[in-house]
């Protein structure tokens, strides 16, 4: 028995390597190869520059990046339906063009995390330079993280899956906690680290269960005989299909889907993302509502789309995970816009609002897992969504970081008492990305927000689109209680009144950024049909 | 009486409830941190005994991987623990109250 174990293993695992080697496409992987080498490069610019040349680092990682955007736009504009290989024996899954079925194509989810790391270093090195806090590990761990996203929604398989969450969990582990001079800094990265930890010990003993019962011999008679890989999609997809009901199954996919929702900041897992959005540098907090949330939807929507799909459309009616889900977006969106209404830390209402956000992107995710339904518009309508809220999310974290004040953990809605007169400038941007993020029109965030609702309501989730309709007006009183401070002439006194005389000096490329950004945000509302490419 | 994988699947299945009710129940950042790495370790031990009964070596291989991560997330783990304790003395939870609203 014994050798026989060892003769069979080792049989596998050759073959294994084999069908890896067979399918190596190492050039597909440029970009993430390319945004490697750019980390590494940051750290040895550190060690051989010296010192008065240090400040180009930055720009030379920003540079970096959009070669490497632009080096992905030919295969974005690849519109051929040709059927794609998974490469690297099965764990790597990549598509290109726009759209991929009712996935967005793998290409255009690497173009957006690359901007949002692009915004984020941006923003990054501004900020730490004025707190005088070093720049070039942030930008280091900003670039790995990046890599690692863009695997992770190509990942065809729970070991690449683990392992790139896994990179992207400790890299933000270390980013949460950055300003070490800060007692919300380091409080917030302990936090995140224990929530982190958590999340992933069930992702991964998720991943264990359904290895187990995929692989058994006895349950799986191919794998018996052909000893292929349990941790494939598509080989959990053929086994679940067949054994839906088994309880290991059940189990497995449950704790897959609960470490997820941690990562994403749903219901019931959202305790930590107030504290922890609060304490992070606000650059890490950006790149945390931005990437990070995306990165968990993308994986779930791969997930319910891939392996689990038979848990969600089924063709004789029983889909626990498809109530789940339902249940989990409504409490999620109840629950964020009810804590959200009364906070005036600007922070935290940042992160309640963003679980709001995860809400309504889960909403189109269940929109387009519904069978019958236009799975387009759903798909389109979560890409424009995650783009709104790219440009929101990030204009807005980029005023917070150009007011006054080193602690910005204690920013609170009356801070910005009068910013109209202190900067105009800002007080505008805070306007477009603040409305943005409410859904008001003339924004891409209302646009986003008008598309989720029509998907919802065609996929007829009706009850979840009047929460979605509810939590609107919900988030257009939060929000606006904040802009009304940045807006409104409210009474305060002299003393307060002398010390917001002084106006805001922004710098000219921050004044660059921020207002490309607004211009999206605007452009996106106004002109609709630019959006219709990905329609 | 032989030794199944009932046996250790029901094993790691302890070990992952324990650390679990560890993580929730205990207030010291160090001890729900070596809760945490018990939930992992009971993973690894489950992948280990599917790996050897469904006779596939991927769970074998995993289990480096997930051994190098966990390496990876005690050394940040340990260094943010340390960094809190000399700012703040102490690495109880319940004194961790600076972010409120």
């Amino acid at each position: 028995m014994q050798a026989f174990f060892a003769q069979a293993g080792t049989d596998a695992l050759t073959k294994t390597l084999h069908a890896v080697n067979d399918t190596n496409a190492w050039s597909s992987l440029t970009p993430e190869i390319g945004i490697a080498l750019l980390a590494v490069l940051t750290l040895v610019f550190e060690m051989i520059l010296p010192k008065s040349l240090r400040n180009v680092i930055p720009n030379l990682a920003l540079i970096g990046i959009a070669a490497l955007i632009g080096g992905l736009i030919p295969s974005l504009c690849h519109t051929s339906q040709a059927e794609y290989e998974p490469i690297f024996g099965g764990l790597i899954y990549q598509t290109e063009g726009l759209f991929a079925g009712v996935l967005p194509s793998t290409t255009l989810l690497r173009v957006f995390f690359l901007t949002a790391a692009f915004f984020v270093i941006f923003l990054g090195a501004r900020y730490l330079k004025k707190r005088d806090l070093p720049v070039t590990e942030f930008l280091h761990i900003v670039l790995v993280v990046t890599g690692a996203l863009m695997l992770l929604v190509q990942s065809n398989n729970f070991v690449m899956l683990f392992v790139a969450l896994e990179t992207i969990t400790v890299g933000f582990y270390i980013l949460v906690g950055y300003n070490r001079k800060s007692n919300a800094s380091l409080e917030a990265g302990v936090k995140y680290l224990v929530m982190g930890g958590l999340s992933s010990a069930l992702l991964l003993f998720g991943i264990v269960l359904l290895y187990g019962v995929a692989g058994n011999p006895e349950l799986n008679k191919e794998i018996a005989a052909a000893g292929i890989d349990a941790m494939n999609f598509d080989v959990l997809k053929d086994f679940i299909a067949a054994h839906p009901t088994n309880p290991l199954v059940l189990a497995g996919i449950s704790l897959v889907i609960g470490g997820i929702a941690f990562k994403i900041g749903a219901f019931p897992f959202q305790i930590w993302v107030p504290d922890v959005y609060q304490g992070a540098p606000t650059p890490t907090t950006a790149f945390l509502a931005v990437a990070s949330k995306a990165a968990g939807i993308f994986t779930l929507m791969l997930l319910i789309s891939g392996p689990f799909i038979s848990l969600v459309v089924s063709s004789n009616g029983a889909r626990p995970l498809y109530w789940l889900l339902a249940a989990v977006t409504g409490m999620t969106l109840i629950f964020s816009n009810i804590t959200a209404l009364g906070q005036t830390n600007t922070k935290r209402l940042m992160g309640l609002s963003g679980v709001s956000h995860a809400g309504f992107l889960l909403l189109a995710i269940l929109a387009a897992a519904q069978p019958n339904a236009n799975n387009g518009l759903a798909a389109s309508a979560i890409i424009i969504y995650l783009i709104a809220y790219l440009a929101g999310a990030i204009a807005t974290f980029g005023v917070m970081a150009e007011m006054p004040g080193l602690d910005d953990s204690t920013q609170s809605s009356s801070d910005y008492q009068l910013l109209v007169k202190r900067s105009p400038f800002l007080a505008g941007i805070l306007g477009c990305s603040v409305g943005s993020l409410a859904g008001i029109p003339p924004s891409l965030g209302f646009v986003a927000k008008f598309l989720v609702i029509v998907a919802a309501l065609q996929a007829q989730l009706y009850c979840l689109a009047a929460i979605a309709l509810l939590c609107v007006g919900a988030g257009v009183y939060y929000y606006f209680a904040w802009l009304r401070e940045a807006f409104q002439r409210t009474w305060i006194s002299e003393e307060r009144a002398k010390e917001l005389s002084t106006p805001i000096e922004v710098s000219v490329p921050s004044r660059i950024v921020l207002a490309t950004l607004a211009t999206i945000i605007l452009i996106g509302g106004i002109v609709q049909s630019f959006l219709q490419i990905l329609l | 009486m032989s030794i199944g994988l009932h046996h250790y699947i029901t094993l790691a299945c302890l070990l992952f409830v324990i650390g679990l009710t560890g993580v929730l129940v205990r207030r010291n950042t160090l001890i729900i941190y070596m809760c945490l790495e018990m939930m992992l370790s009971a993973a690894t031990l489950a992948l280990v005994a599917f790996s050897r009964y469904n006779n596939t070596m991927d769970g074998a291989i995993f289990v480096f991987f997930i051994i190098t991560v966990a390496a990876a997330e005690v050394a940040v783990g340990l260094a943010l623990i340390v960094a809190l304790f000399r700012k703040r003395e102490t690495v109880l939870v319940d004194e961790l109250k600076t972010l409120r609203r």
